[in-house]
């Protein structure tokens, strides 16, 4: 009779079925090939022997007795470490925002570069500001010639009377600005150095003639250059 | 009590939805009874020790039920846990050499009597036990957890395979390898000749 399994399968089912590990078909196949291999046999015949006695031992109660308590003691520490973490949590949930809250607060404060301190820096140079946009009546005829329509321009133009100031169309008002900031500059006596320093002119206090005259000195000989 | 919720949530993936979902408290009991006696085993193999193989086993569970979440399912929970159980033991045996290093602990063990056998089954046992551990660690690393794993834990190949990343081939070979030198150690020692004659 021919063998179904080689020695070297028999030899790896053998501890399966010494110790009845094997399923009903994978015994039978086992049986009918180990009695053509007599070395076999024997090994089988030693293990069972050997491993009867040890078989009579209840690892399994033995590992019983040994684990009983350890669910109970890790869901102890289980409990413990959570209470820790729990803590540790609540107090970097409190430290860390404080912490962020203090460090933002420090930059506004503090920062020149902060949001707080341009927003004041921008206000304080908005008082200085001081618009050279004042032309006395009289002399707008005698700024512009007739290339502009003088009656068209002064119906245009809105008389403040409280602060003498007047609003020309935007087409004049522009060249005008930009006529007087481009000629105007006025050497201060009071600067540590011999240069020149622009200084914004307020023109509410000069009166006409003083306003003539100082289109005189920006040599305002053609206005229909304008 | 206990036993009838463990039949409720027998499987692995039902405890494991218990505890993501519902009463985890309940779930990590099922859990770690299910599967301490496997991890103690393991770290008991490992480390030689019973009072080690206790902390280990409770490190291995917390450790498990911090992470058993984010477990995602692709090797069985054993595997899982086997893996675990290997890298704390490592991780305990490297504690126990530096400590040794500067105390010079011999690593003698002392063991206390459980108080819920009798004297003389403990010492039958203790005897028995400590006779097969030595037999045991007569084997190569390798043949021995194969052995123990199939043995005592009763694992298919299939898991021993993924667990010790050899082949089921290797495997069987390494167990008959293993059983048949335990039977020639077994029957050639005196403890197994005198075994039942006291």
């Amino acid at each position: 009779m021919t063998p179904i399994l080689t020695h070297k399968q028999v030899e790896e089912m053998l501890p399966d079925y010494a110790f009845g590990r094997l399923n009903a078909e994978d015994s039978i196949e086992f049986e009918r090939s180990i009695s053509v291999y007599p070395d076999l046999s024997q090994e089988l015949q030693d293990i069972h022997s050997v491993f009867s006695k040890v078989e009579q031992m209840d690892f399994n109660s033995i590992l019983e007795n040994r684990t009983r308590n350890i669910s109970v003691r890790v869901r102890e520490r289980l409990a413990v470490n959570n209470t820790r973490n729990n803590t540790i949590f609540k107090t970097f949930r409190l430290i860390i925002p404080t912490l962020g809250l203090a460090a933002m607060a420090l930059f506004f404060f503090t920062s020149e570069n902060s949001p707080f301190n341009s927003i004041r820096s921008k206000s304080l140079s908005t008082t200085n500001i001081r618009p050279i946009q004042v032309v006395s009546t009289s002399d707008v005829a005698s700024i512009f010639s007739d290339d502009i329509n003088e009656g068209a321009l002064l119906a245009e133009s809105r008389v403040h009377q409280n602060n003498s100031v007047i609003a020309f169309p935007s087409q004049v008002s522009t060249t005008l600005d930009e006529l007087i900031a481009d000629n105007l500059s006025i050497s201060t006596d009071d600067s540590d150095n011999d240069n020149t320093t622009q200084k914004d002119i307020n023109l509410d206090n000069l009166n006409d003639s003083e306003i003539q005259n100082l289109l005189n000195e920006l040599n305002y000989e053609n206005p229909s250059n304008l | 009590m206990m036993y009838s919720m463990a039949l409720a949530l027998n499987t692995d993936q039902e405890i494991i939805n218990e505890y993501c979902s519902g009463d985890s408290n309940r779930a990590a009991t099922l859990f770690v009874r299910k599967h301490q006696k496997f991890v103690y085993s393991v770290a008991l193999r490992y480390l030689r020790s019973h009072d080690d193989a206790d902390d280990a086993a409770q490190e291995v569970f917390i450790r498990a039920l911090k992470n058993l979440r984010s477990f995602r399912g692709e090797s069985s929970v054993q595997t899982w846990l086997y893996r675990i159980t290997i890298n704390i033991c490592s991780s305990i045996v490297r504690k126990r050499k530096f400590i040794s290093f500067f105390t010079r602990d011999d690593g003698s063990e002392i063991e206390l009597i459980s108080d819920t056998i009798s004297p003389q089954q403990h010492f039958e046992n203790k005897d028995f036990e400590k006779h097969f551990e030595q037999m045991l660690l007569q084997l190569p690393e390798k043949q021995r957890e194969t052995f123990a794993l199939r043995y005592f834990d009763e694992l298919t190949y299939e898991e021993i395979s993924l667990m010790l990343g050899t082949s089921v081939g290797g495997l069987k070979a390494n167990y008959f390898q293993a059983v048949q030198k335990l039977a020639k150690l077994l029957k050639n020692s005196e403890f197994m000749k005198n075994w039942g004659k006291a």
